[in-house]
């Protein structure tokens, strides 16, 4: 059976069956794990499936000195995290959460804050939000079309497109 | 296990990936050193010629 850098080195080369199998090997052990912060067995699914397709959104940033599994589970306690702030159950930091069953996964962190900080702020982004962006900055559309498109004054999507701006950039501490 | 759950997976994570794309391309506020640089060329521009004319009618007279 192959090891996990060897399956992570041909997920960075866009390879799905290492993808599979990296799933097939640490899909229980992060449901596990999710579980044990959110107490939700379908809330602990689907924070493991998210996660999933972070590190797929990441793929060409995953290097050879930090575990797969280091990864996965420092982005399955971030996506957990972050759900139980939207249940207002835990709004502030977490202190007690259960360590994840792996190491270095803070120094992953560390490590790639900034590109993986990014991922999260872009998956939690509003369906609209995430049109607007697409069709602002990547199709390079101007606002007053966007606006007719999307059923919205020019001044709606202005509005949007600044408070999209100010996340990221607080979000990823750049000059956005 | 190529099944709904891995499409899934990778469906979404494309998505975040042009996502990620477009947050790169997104089109940077110019900070106030830009405003302060672009300001003080836009005033040499226009001083140049008219120092370079007093200094030519100058040298005339």
């Amino acid at each position: 059976m192959a090891e996990d850098r060897e399956l992570a080195a041909r997920l960075k080369a866009g390879d799905t069956e290492a993808l599979e199998q990296l799933i097939t090997r640490w899909r229980a052990g992060a449901e596990a794990y999710a579980g044990c912060i959110l107490h939700d067995s379908q809330a602990a699914e689907d924070a493991v499936q998210e996660a999933f397709a972070r590190i797929y959104a990441f793929r060409t940033g995953l290097d050879g000195q930090c575990s797969f599994s280091a990864y996965l589970f420092t982005i399955v306690r971030r996506i957990c995290v972050d759900e139980l702030r939207k249940r207002k159950r835990f709004p502030d930091l977490p202190g007690e959460l259960p360590e994840p069953p792996v190491e270095s996964a803070e120094e992953v962190y560390l490590r790639n804050r900034e590109r993986l900080e990014r991922i999260h702020l872009l998956a939690e982004l509003e369906e609209t939000d995430r049109k607007l962006l697409l069709a602002f900055s990547l199709e390079g559309k101007p606002t007053k079309q966007i606006a007719g498109e999307m059923k919205m004054s020019d001044g709606q999507v202005r509005v949007r497109l600044h408070r999209i701006r100010g996340k990221l950039r607080k979000g990823m501490g750049r000059d956005a | 296990m190529r099944d709904q759950y891995l499409n899934e997976i990778i469906r979404r994570g494309n998505e975040l990936a042009v996502l990620e794309q477009a947050a790169l391309a997104f089109p940077k506020k110019a900070s106030p050193v830009r405003w302060i640089v672009a300001a003080a060329c836009g005033v040499f521009v226009m001083i140049f010629p008219s120092v370079c004319t007093a200094h030519a009618f100058f040298q005339m007279i």
